[in-house]
């Protein structure tokens, strides 16, 4: 029997604001265990939430950046469960009136655009980190309160593929909106997923597990590729899937079953008592809207349109905001926009996926890039030397001329010089010389090349190309001569 | 006769002009604790620095600075209310050791003021009983009676205030905790329309119910003290955005062609020698040209009943916070994180906390939220519809504070329904966060006080004042005090 | 009519975080009997169509501005703690992660 796999994703994603979301507390990752708290976001009994506009500005931004509809008259309720990252015993949430509802994303995976639904977007507050050490177990709640959203698609997406395509392109989105800075290794943004199975052709569902701890987004398909053959094998041996919680083992690439609950949480929402329910205006909605930059979509149309980029590489481009923002600022500092969007596509990212690292991660700058360019345009030095500074270049941060100057890279430009070079070289290859001259013109290339090996690459191949042919044709002239 | 029978307006007058010196008043309130809180059982934590407080207020006058409005009274907060340096236990032996490291946002208001902090005062453990035997610590007597309760949560309020060991008291009234034992003592008890005052740095009980309010032996007192604590602070969002006019100052505007309507159901199964005052005290009304009728409000005997839910329900997610973790009690030897929750609550919580602590989880559990909390919410809004009829014809809303005089120690600790039935002519203010006073309006045959209840729609609050000021002025029955 | 049970006491107390002794647990269900069948007396008011209340009056919810507030050192609020170390609160052991 043949299955399909179907699976809706749960993202969790850490809001750009200054401070918390119901106190004044800093949000910087990375601060000293617990010097970012304070007697609310600690629960201290006769303190009182006071929301944070910007959260709520961004989330609807977010949902309007998503396709959501807004929730006009909108709460928090509070959900309930004992933990000990949770001071309050109870997150605040929004449980039936999310803030953004009914919004949508597209996706591209093999050549199939797709649309996958998003079913809700509501703001909540995170909760603390537990340390756990052999004397017990350690709390910071730096991180307990600060504004999440979390988006919930609908059951649309069908392989790991997809999920993953998906959860770049949201990932992309929120980051082109400036909502959060979207990243996976500082926990910024958090991915379940709900992974059944069914035959093809059946419309039910089948019983789901969820999937957490899912750190990368190649963690994520891989996780979801494994959980659906995993249920695939159960089924294929007359099994039954459990509803449960795994884990994602990240080492052993295999879905492990956690703890299961004996029955199912009940939170106990209800709305919160001590802030009224609100409505968002209208013309705050406008506002944002009108505050929206173009999005990855827009921006990749307008790479196809205006620079005749393919799609593929328009695409490629635009997967990331940090990388097509570099990109951007690449072509506005001067240059080619093919050549540069080829350098971007090839050596840039060639490099960070090689090195695991992200463009904020390396010291170089548009500017650097753009006169690399210009100095091959320029003749001042050959592509491939332009591979030796560009290595150097991405990781030391250094600009291309010093780079070029202090390793004596510069093209030889010098006629004469170059002269003596050909006319040894056309000595010291006779047999080279005699098939030129007998018509084999592939004869040219290699002395072409003895002529760049002399000169250790530096020689301006045009230069060398332009002298060789006229000391052959020389020698021609000399053959034929009396 | 103490110092503190008389009138603040006229106390802090003379502490201004030099008569009287704010360490005079310290003294005094040191000294009547001394004499009579062994009887009262009012204080969980007295001020040790109130002497040096009192003298730096003094020193304050010499420099030649501005004085406050409270300038050098002795007052007394209930334990639910954070006073920095003090400790704040509402009663509970979960906050036992706990000190808070700010001041309410009325603590802040009162400083300001030159207010003098004489201690904390009992109240049922976390506010919640009628009667502040539920405190986890001491029994609080009524000045009255030592035999009977000083009614609650705001026993100790009461107590203080009518015990004159404060000018003055704070409490706090989520189903009638400031009115109910102030009718109990024979004093005043005010509660403001809800949001008028902030709740910020006052331990929540109730959220959507949770008001703080003023004990004082008399109107114009509590009038007076209100006045410096109303108003919108950031920190409380559900604190009201418009501030409020002064109050004191319109106390003996005429009340004349006032309408006050007598709700049918308070009339019924009630004590009868409190139905007597209740109908002696509509008689005073009537001359003072204040026209009484009898009306009706069909969903008023539901009040309590959707009370006990909401305020459960509210509660049990309010307390969910104390677990010992961050702060608050911790038993010994804990093996697991399941183990230090359910020791710590169950040892750090009395019987009627965790009464309610149930009844609350139960009202918001799955398959039962829609029957109870659900229909509890929708019922509050069918109150309130009712009292905004009448209110568009009615300006005020009369009756007894309470179906009883104060009743003895133990005598309803053990029946719950009976405890929280004490509540039913109070918990409709709550419901619609209406403005509500009690004033004495006389004594049972056995002498003890009985209160009478004068509501108001939303931010009535000064006409609520004004016409309890009228009614205390045309009696006798705050004059008289308890001999102690 | 709802039938409080002693499974029901038992599960909400759980729910709730309190452990009850077998002599709580009996006072308890006869505490809550008496409190629900009281307050089952709401099914008698009519609130079709009602909107539910839950906030007594109205309000429009004041939001605060994204900037960053230096409140209480972090060792003042640890002090408070029943148990910290090195800048955490310590708790026992969480099992089953």
């Amino acid at each position: 029997m043949t299955y399909e796999t179907v699976v809706g994703l749960e993202v969790h994603v850490e809001l750009a604001t200054k401070t918390k979301l119901f106190c004044e507390c800093r949000t910087d990752f990375g601060a000293e265990p617990n010097a970012n708290t304070c007697p609310i976001c600690l629960a201290h009994p006769g303190t009182l939430p006071r929301l944070n506009e910007e959260a709520v500005a961004l989330a609807i931004k977010a949902a309007l950046s998503l396709g959501c509809e807004i929730t006009r008259e909108t709460k928090f309720d509070r959900k309930h469960y004992f933990y000990p990252d949770l001071p309050k015993a109870y997150q605040m949430s929004q449980f039936d009136r999310p803030i953004g509802q009914n919004g949508f994303v597209e996706i591209e995976v093999d050549g199939e655009k797709k649309r996958i639904r998003i079913e809700r977007l509501h703001l909540e507050e995170d909760a603390g980190k537990l340390v756990h050490t052999p004397a017990g177990t350690l709390v910071d709640f730096n991180r307990g309160g600060v504004p999440l959203i979390e988006i919930v698609s609908a059951p649309d997406l069908r392989s790991g593929k997809e999920a993953r395509a998906y959860l770049e392109k949201l990932r992309a989105i929120l980051a082109y909106a400036g909502v959060s800075d979207v990243r996976m290794e500082e926990g910024s943004l958090r991915c379940d997923a709900n992974v059944s199975v069914r035959p093809l052709g059946e419309t039910r569902f089948g019983t789901k597990t969820e999937i957490k701890n899912m750190n990368s987004l190649s963690s994520v398909e891989k996780a979801i590729e494994y959980e659906a053959a995993r249920q695939v094998e159960v089924l294929a041996q007359g099994g039954t899937i459990r509803q449960e919680t795994r884990r994602f083992d990240e080492a052993r690439r295999v879905t492990v079953a956690m703890r299961a609950k004996e029955t199912a949480a009940d939170y106990r929402y209800f709305p919160d008592p001590d802030m009224v329910p609100f409505t968002i205006p209208e013309a705050w909605i406008d506002e944002i809207r009108a505050s929206i930059p173009e999005l990855p979509d827009e921006r990749r149309g307008r790479y196809i349109e205006q620079w005749g980029l393919s799609p593929y590489d328009a695409g490629v481009l635009t997967l990331e905001k940090d990388v097509s923002d570099f990109f951007e600022a690449t072509v506005a500092a001067g240059g080619d926009v093919k050549t540069i969007a080829n350098w971007m596509m090839v050596e840039v990212l060639g490099y960070l996926n090689k090195h695991q690292k992200t463009i904020r991660d390396v010291p170089m700058t548009p500017a650097h890039l753009a006169q690399l360019v210009r100095l091959i345009e320029d003749g001042t030095i050959s592509g491939r030397i332009a591979k030796t500074v560009f290595q150097e270049m991405i990781e030391s941060g250094a600009d291309p001329k010093s780079i070029v100057e202090a390793k004596g890279l510069l093209q030889i430009q010098d006629v004469s010089l170059l002269e003596e070079v050909v006319s040894r070289v056309v000595e010291a290859h006779p047999q080279s010389v005699a098939d030129y001259l007998a018509g084999k013109e592939r004869a040219l290339g290699h002395l072409v090349g003895q002529v760049m090996k002399e000169t250790k690459g530096k020689a301006n191949p045009k230069l060398v190309n332009d002298l060789l042919q006229k000391a052959l044709e020389a020698k021609r002239a000399d053959h034929a001569g009396p | 006769m103490t110092l503190f029978d008389e009138r603040i307006p006229e106390l802090v007058r003379r502490m201004k002009d030099g008569e009287l010196s704010p360490v005079e008043l310290a003294e005094e309130a040191i000294r009547r604790i001394e004499d009579v809180d062994t009887r009262v059982g009012s204080f969980l934590e007295r001020n040790d620095a109130l002497l040096q407080s009192a003298e730096q207020l003094l020193d304050k006058r010499n420099r030649g600075e501005a004085l406050g409005a409270l300038y050098g009274l002795p007052a007394g907060i209930k334990d639910n209310i954070a006073v920095k340096g003090m400790k704040l236990t509402c009663a509970s032996r979960m906050l036992a050791d706990y000190r808070p490291l700010d001041d309410a946002v009325v603590i802040e208001r009162l400083r300001a003021e030159d207010a003098l902090f004489v201690g904390k005062l009992n109240l049922d453990e976390f506010a919640m009983g009628s009667s502040t035997e539920t405190s986890a610590f001491q029994k609080t007597r009524n000045p009255w009676n030592p035999e009977t309760v000083p009614g609650g949560s705001s026993g100790g309020s009461a107590a203080a205030v009518a015990a004159r060991e404060v000018v003055f008291a704070l409490g706090t009234d989520s189903g009638g905790s400031v009115r109910q034992p102030a009718s109990f003592t024979g004093i005043v008890g005010f509660k403001p329309t809800y949001g008028r005052i902030p709740r910020t740095g006052v331990v929540a009980f109730a959220s959507s119910f949770d008001t703080v309010g003023v004990l004082a032996k008399t109107v114009d007192d509590a009038a007076y003290v209100y006045d410096q604590l109303h108003g919108y602070d950031e920190r409380d969002t559900t604190s009201l955005p418009r501030d409020a006019e002064a109050t004191f100052a319109t106390l003996g505007q005429d009340v004349r062609g006032l309408r006050a309507a007598v709700p049918e159901e308070w009339l019924e199964n009630i004590d009868p020698e409190v139905k007597a005052r209740i109908e002696e005290a509509l008689g005073v009304m009537e001359g003072l040209g204040i026209g009484v009728d009898v009306v009706r409000l069909p969903h008023l005997s539901y009040a309590e009943a959707a009370y006990t839910i909401l305020a459960s329900a509210e509660a049990a997610s309010n307390l969910a916070r104390f677990d010992g973790v961050r702060y608050g009690f911790r038993p010994e030897g804990i093996a697991d994180i399941d183990e230090l929750y359910t020791r710590a609550r169950s040892a750090g919580f009395g019987w009627e906390v965790k009464r309610r602590l149930m009844l609350g989880t139960f009202a918001l559990s799955a398959g039962r939220y829609e029957d109870f909390y659900l229909k509890a919410q929708k019922v509050r809004t069918r109150i309130r519809e009712d009292l905004a009829r009448v209110f568009a014809d009615y300006d005020l809303i009369v009756g007894p504070t309470a179906p009883t005089p104060a009743f003895h120690f133990k005598e309803r600790l053990d029946d719950p329904l009976k405890m929280y039935q004490n509540d039913r002519f109070t918990v409709p203010a709550n419901l619609a966060g209406l403005p509500a006073i009690s004033v004495p309006a006389g004594f049972s045959g056995s002498g003890l006080p009985i209160g009478l209840q004068i509501m108001g729609d939303a931010t009535d609050d000064a006409r609520v004042l004004q016409v309890a000021y009228a009614f205390q002025e045309a009696t006798l029955h705050h004059v008289r005090r308890p001999a102690l | 009519m709802i039938a409080v049970t002693e499974d029901m006491v038992r599960e909400i107390a759980q729910a709730a975080a309190i452990t009850l002794t077998p002599e709580e647990t009996a006072h308890m269900l006869r505490d809550m009997q008496e409190i629900v069948q009281f307050v089952e007396r709401l099914k008698a008011v009519d609130t079709e169509g009602v909107q539910p209340t839950i906030h007594p009056v109205a309000l429009v919810l004041a939001m605060r501005d994204d900037v960053p507030a230096q409140g209480h050192p972090r060792e003042a609020l640890l002090a408070l703690a029943p148990d910290a170390e090195g800048g955490y609160f310590r708790v026992p052991s969480v099992l089953g992660e």
